[in-house]
């Protein structure tokens, strides 16, 4: 099998892992100590190299180590009781597909998991020696993103942080009971496990770093995770809550959720016709909520409903939930309230506070400042006068996007930090 | 917004360079007056790239403070800054942008320079607006090329992306892939305006004309094999199941794909 045939395989295993940021670390290139100049660098707010005919962010070289494994869990496509080509690389290979790659501009930088083919501590070792090889013989400042690999030593998952930028241990599924049914090899409390004691370890290293700057970050872009939905029962209530607690207690940068796929015929599993899309993006929604628009988990569901409407976004069901909180003013309102209102983002609310200070605002400058008037009016009022009637009946119809195909909402930069197409992106998606 | 405005009077003219707008900047910023209109000279001419030589400069000050303009037009350009670095920057990005809003511009510097730096951030201004939009439609550019930038070995095996943007860009990008390619050499080169920005041996320089273009890869020989394996990852990297070309093109528009390796061709 020759390098293409298992970049092609590895590939394919790899691409139902959501995540593919290369955000949220500074890294220069030249190995630590040496005077070797190298290649590559990572800024905090990533780069996107390409999009595939799914409208996904290729920033990475996103792949497996190996597509062989141990465990059979029912809705992944590399469980080890399907029939399927399987590959491995070599700690040389991943190497020199990164160099290349990377001094072409195609990526950022690599991102590295595998099938568990033999003890965790082993698989997790190859990882490792492929971010050392990187990082210390190649003088690679480009991101990685390796996956923790549960049940790992602690020791090798210190050392995958001093490597990689960013670290993940995907949960998979929302509930222990879930877990056990579909993915019964498992063990919840070992990817707990790995990411408290990475959680643990970045918060060290950071007061570490910020006592004696030469200290090394550990994995300083922080841990992701990663949920299907849609493959067990568990309600959009129970996904947020997971989430916010996710966030909340160990400091997670990110959350991914991705569709379920179906890609066996196991009977422990739904039988769907197509991925749930509209669920996955109202999902990110509702992690954007919580994230970059000051939500609580609990606020997103209020109302005793166990899933996330299909017809309105997150923030519009809100708010037609809670006509008391409106009409916000445009012209008292602090930044906070401005963002609850639908069709305002983190730029519109921006552009209104600091417009305020220099002028009035006149309501034919809402539209020109990126506020979507067909949205907002009905929850705006300006020099205390709504610019529209709120009547949450007649809206619920009338600002419905019926699950509109998601921008892409995978690996955009947070406000504030990202690139301004990436701002952009998000404005146009979520706003 | 406040009652006064600049005066806006008769016709300024400048040679299209960055060094002149950003002395019309100053102008305006300093008298609290603009133009009614503004003649770009270089507009109209069509080599005019030519003219840039190729004296070697320090891309990482060239966009991003005033320090590599010529001397006349360095202290202006530091007084702007001094006085805000935002507003300096929109005189970058006009100028880059190649559109003529050389007269909104120089409004917006006169009436910074009257009422405060913070009327650039009042986007009830129609000035500000269209400033601030162009703007931003340069940065979206640059965003978009320092991820869609594609190498490969050119002639003297300088690793050299070719480039078509909208806005004079190409400069403004040196700075990314200076720190991204460490200690190697690398070249930019800009096919519509003719211009390439190249670092050899560490040091940076610019040409123009057949110059610039004969940094450029060779076509017949730039497929090799590094670039049938980036082909073969992007096609396997897709996920059938959730195809939404519309999706793909709108975050990487048709006008970018003819450099791509991944995608040229395919429509």
């Amino acid at each position: 099998m020759d390098l293409g045939d298992k970049l092609e395989i590895l590939a394919a295993a790899a691409r139902y892992d959501a995540s593919c940021a290369s955000s949220g670390s500074s890294r220069a290139s030249g190995a630590p100590g040496s005077a070797k100049g190298g290649l590559g660098a990572s800024r905090p707010a990533g780069v996107c190299h390409s999009w595939t005919g799914d409208g996904r962010c290729v920033s990475l070289l996103k792949v497996l180590y190996s597509n062989s494994c141990r465990k059979d869990c029912a809705y992944c496509v590399n469980r080890s009781s399907v029939e399927v080509d399987r590959a491995s690389f070599t700690v040389e290979e991943l190497v020199s597909l990164t160099i290349g790659f990377y001094r072409r501009n195609y990526i950022e930088g690599l991102f590295l998991s595998s099938g568990i083919f033999a003890d965790a501590d082993i698989v997790m070792e190859k990882l490792v020696e492929v971010a050392r090889v990187l990082r210390e013989r190649e003088g690679f400042g480009g991101y990685i993103h390796l996956k923790a690999i549960p049940g790992s030593s602690n020791k090798l998952l210190r050392k995958a942080g001093r490597y990689a930028d960013r670290l993940s241990a995907n949960i998979e599924l929302p509930t222990a009971s879930s877990l056990a049914r579909l993915a019964p090899q498992k063990s919840g409390q070992e990817i707990l496990g790995a990411m408290r004691f990475m959680s643990q370890t970045e918060a060290e290293s950071r007061e570490d770093s910020g006592r004696l700057r030469s200290t090394p970050r550990f994995a300083p872009a922080g841990q992701s995770t990663q949920l299907v939905v849609g493959a067990s029962p568990e309600d959009d209530r129970t996904i947020i809550r997971l989430a916010g607690a996710l966030y909340g207690r160990l400091g997670m940068r990110r959350v991914y959720y991705s569709a379920f796929v179906p890609v066996s015929t196991d009977p422990r599993l739904p039988i769907l016709r197509s991925p749930p899309l509209v669920r996955e993006h109202r999902l990110y929604q509702a992690d954007w909520l919580m994230r970059f628009y000051g939500f609580k988990p609990e606020e997103i569901l209020d109302s005793g409903e166990a899933n996330l409407s299909s017809e309105l976004d997150p923030k519009t069901a809100w708010a037609l939930r809670h006509p008391e909180f409106f009409p916000v003013d445009v012209e008292r309102a602090d930044y906070a309230a401005l963002l609850r209102v639908p069709g305002v983002g983190v730029t519109g609310a921006g552009r209104i506070v600091s417009t305020r200070h220099v002028g009035h605002i006149r309501p034919e400058d809402l539209g020109r400042m990126g506020i979507v008037m067909k949205r907002a009016r009905y929850f705006l009022s300006l020099g205390g006068r709504p610019l529209s009637a709120l009547d949450p009946e007649g809206l619920r119809l009338q600002l419905a996007d019926g699950g509109a195909p998601q921008a892409s909402t995978w690996d955009q930069s947070p406000p504030g930090m990202g690139t301004l197409a990436a701002k952009a992106q998000m404005e146009f998606s979520f706003a | 917004m406040r009652a006064s405005q600049p005066n806006s009077r008769g016709t300024w003219s400048y040679d299209g360079s960055l060094e002149g707008l950003v002395l019309l900047a100053h102008k305006a910023y300093a008298e609290g007056s603009a133009p009614e209109t503004v003649a770009n000279a270089l507009a109209e001419e069509s080599e005019l790239f030519a003219l840039l030589g190729p004296a070697p400069f320090e891309p990482a000050a060239q966009y991003s403070s005033p320090s590599n303009l010529a001397t006349a037009a360095e202290n202006a350009g530091a007084a702007l800054c001094a006085f805000s670095s935002e507003l300096f920057g929109l005189v970058l990005r006009i100028w880059m942008s190649e559109e003529a809003l050389e007269p909104a511009l120089l409004r917006l510097c006169a009436e910074a320079g009257l009422h405060g730096p913070e009327v650039i951030v009042n986007h009830g201004s129609s000035d500000v607006r269209l400033v601030a939009r162009a703007a931003l439609r340069v940065n979206r550019e640059i965003d978009r090329l320092e991820g869609l930038a594609r190498f490969s070995p050119g002639p003297n095996g300088l690793f050299c992306a070719p480039l078509a943007p909208d806005a004079n860009i190409a400069a403004a990008l040196l700075p990314h892939f200076s720190r991204r390619f460490g200690s190697e050499d690398f070249a930019l080169v800009d096919v519509k305006r003719r211009l390439a920005f190249a670092r050899q041996n560490g040091r940076f320089g610019a040409s123009s004309g057949d110059e610039a273009l004969a940094y450029l890869p060779n076509p017949e020989t730039a497929r090799d094999e590094e670039t049938e394996l980036w082909r073969r990852y992007f096609k396997a990297t897709e996920n059938p199941a959730r195809r939404n070309p519309d999706l793909q093109r709108r975050l990487m528009p048709l006008r970018y794909w003819r450099y791509l390796p991944e995608i040229a061709g395919a429509r």
